[in-house]
């Protein structure tokens, strides 16, 4: 082992993560070929290999950026590895858990299944660009006073469907906002605390034009 | 993902051309389904033709009474949009049943008719799977079977065709419109989605190239009763076991036609054709809707994990029936 | 543990429910309301802190029992392995 790959007490827990997902990508086959056998498809797609970056410009929280990035790059990856915003939370990467929930010109969208390129010149809002400065956004201040999470993990994609859930008006009872928020999976099962909490932000906000 | 070049189409038929020049290129429109498979290296195109802001989102009545929902309209507009949920109460119900709102809101109804199985062993990248590498084989056949498809299979593909909107299209007797850069044609819902035979890696009648422009659902004439029913295996956010759309016309007590079809259980949208003749000209009564129920499954073809798929979608019909007739 | 969460390992030991579309976590609409009741009532010999240290791995472990009852006696169907899906009613 060289040098630079020994523990560092000094190397914060993010700067690790870093490192740790740059040695993975480097050493990366698809996670199926290790079960590969000898049925294995005759035409094992090329890995990795390399791609022409391209200009995209992003609006996100209202500021305009101009990347160069890979065309496979979604945008939770480009929210989060180029632009640093990693209030946005990578879950499953297939839609399956509404984690990496993001506003795409105000509707609720999954990030993770959307390349970057496609959302040029859309604004896009992240959990990072919903508070009003150092006042936190009703839905954020509601979730906190109903104890609305546990881990935190799928807080911030739960944040920012329910923020536009509210928007949308299609959900007056609580099963009516329990179905609309399905698509928002919690492990920890913080699910009625949640649901307490957008009808409390709902409530709220009614007639206050947020 | 394999790497692709990427371009946005700035008109139909500059995208049909650029298309149908490349035998691997791929349209992309809201991507929830093609992005996600390109994760799985199930899908590898070498250039995709972002067609999201062609002018295809429009919904509008035509002058013949029908309705053309544009293909790239995305699952939600169509869901809550007002001539839908008045006249075609079934296509809003079938769509808010399925997926997510934040993949609804993406998700076109181009992309929606395009999705592809759910069949674990069509998704993992590695099994064999005649739809995703042909001649390879079919692991869901002997493998973990209890979502296969018991309506339509071959013995290449018994993989069950996921969505619900087609179900209701095809319910609705949709007619879907597609166009190259030099013709457009339109395709009986019925006939646009291909049974597996042979060739379960061709789904849809497309051709490579041809781009789907919009949707139409014929004028409805007459007052009629229309209901989703959905069953699955939690409450929301998950594909069907089993489903049934119904679209009946009524006159007084009785109902002159029937419009039924299936999901979760058959390898393309599947018409109840012999519960329809069965119902036609008949008062609602549940002994009937039983029978006619069962009918529509006497084919089915059921595996080692799916045995329950005929009688789960029989009680979908009849429940479906049931409710549409009791609300009278 | 009751109703959904099934891991389906097939006869060649590969999992057919290998993400969260196939293995299913209770999603919003799954989950009611739910009450907690605390049993006010020390319990010294359990710890000393007197309380039922782990509060959800040992309460959770009747429930799946106790809806196991409620289709009993919905459906009239005894059904003993979780998660009772709707195929083991038919």
């Amino acid at each position: 082992m060289s040098d630079e790959n020994r523990f560092d007490p000094n190397v914060t827990r993010r700067e690790l993560m870093a490192g740790a997902v740059a040695a993975g990508v480097a050493a990366s086959v698809p996670a199926g070929l290790a079960f590969a056998d000898e049925a294995a498809p005759a035409a094992v797609p090329a890995v990795g290999g390399s791609a022409v970056e391209m200009g995209v410009k992003l609006i996100v929280n209202g500021q305009p950026h101009a990347l160069s990035i890979d065309p496979r790059a979604t945008l939770l990856d480009t929210l989060r590895e180029t632009l640093s915003l990693t209030g946005t939370k990578k879950g499953c990467d297939h839609g399956q858990c509404g984690a990496c929930t993001v506003h795409v010109n105000g509707e609720r969208a999954l990030s993770c299944l959307m390349l970057a390129a496609q959302c040029e010149g859309d604004q896009i809002t992240t959990i990072e660009g919903i508070a009003n400065g150092d006042e936190l956004h009703p839905v954020q201040k509601a979730f906190i006073d109903h104890d609305g999470f546990q881990c935190g993990y799928c807080t911030s994609g739960q944040i920012m469907s329910a923020v536009a859930l509210i928007k949308e008006g299609h959900a007056t009872t609580e099963d009516e906002v329990r179905e609309l928020m399905s698509g928002n999976l919690c492990r920890c099962g913080a699910y009625p605390n949640i649901c307490k909490a957008v009808m409390d932000a709902q409530g709220k906000l009614a007639g206050s034009g947020i | 993902m394999q790497p692709f070049t990427y371009e946005k189409a700035t008109d139909q038929a500059a995208a049909a051309r650029a298309v149908a020049a490349e035998k691997t290129a791929k349209y992309l429109a809201g991507g929830t389904t093609l992005v996600d498979l390109m994760k799985l290296y199930v899908e590898t195109p070498t250039k995709l033709v972002d067609i999201k802001r062609l002018p295809m989102a429009e919904i509008r009545r035509e002058a013949d009474g029908s309705i053309s929902i544009g293909a790239g309209v995305t699952n939600s507009a169509v869901a809550y949009h007002e001539l839908v949920q008045k006249e075609y109460a079934v296509l809003s119900q079938a769509i808010l049943a399925g997926a997510s709102t934040q993949i609804r809101n993406v998700a076109t109804v181009g992309g929606n008719l395009l999705q592809r199985t759910r069949c674990p062993y069509f998704r993992d990248g590695i099994s064999n799977c005649n739809k995703r590498t042909p001649g390879s084989g079919c692991d869901m056949a002997t493998g973990f079977n209890r979502t296969a498809a018991v309506l339509g299979t071959s013995d290449r593909c018994v993989a069950t065709y996921p969505g619900d909107m087609a179900i209701a299209l095809l319910s609705l007797d949709a007619v879907v419109h597609v166009a190259t850069d030099q013709a457009t044609r339109k395709i009986a819902i019925d006939d646009f989605f291909l049974l597996p035979g042979n060739t379960p890696e061709k789904e849809t009648s497309l051709s490579h190239g041809e781009i789907i422009t919009a949707v139409s659902l014929p004028r409805i004439d007459g007052g009629t009763k229309q209901g989703y029913v959905k069953v699955r295996d939690r409450a929301s956010y998950e594909f069907a076991l089993a489903s049934a759309a119904a679209v009946l016309w009524m006159d007084g007590g009785t109902i002159t036609q029937a419009r039924i079809s299936l999901g979760g259980v058959a390898s393309k949208p599947w018409r109840a054709k012999e519960t329809e003749a069965m119902l036609a000209g008949k008062k609602p009564d549940s002994a009937l809707f039983r029978e006619a129920a069962a009918a529509s499954l006497k084919a089915a073809t059921p595996m080692k994990y799916n045995a329950f798929k005929p009688e789960l979608a029989t009680r979908a019909i009849e429940r479906v029936l049931t409710e549409l007739t009791q609300a009278a | 543990m009751a109703l959904t969460e099934a891991a389906h390992l097939d006869e060649k030991g590969r999992y057919a429910s290998a993400d969260f579309g196939g293995y299913h976590l209770p999603s919003h609409a799954d989950v009611p309301d739910i009450e907690v009741e605390v049993i006010n009532a020390a319990d010294e010999n359990f710890g000393a802190l007197g309380s039922r240290g782990g509060v959800g791995e040992l309460s959770i472990s009747g429930v799946a029992a106790a809806v196991s009852n409620a289709v009993y006696n919905a459906t009239g169907k005894r059904i003993r392995e979780v998660p009772i899906t709707p195929d083991k009613l038919i």
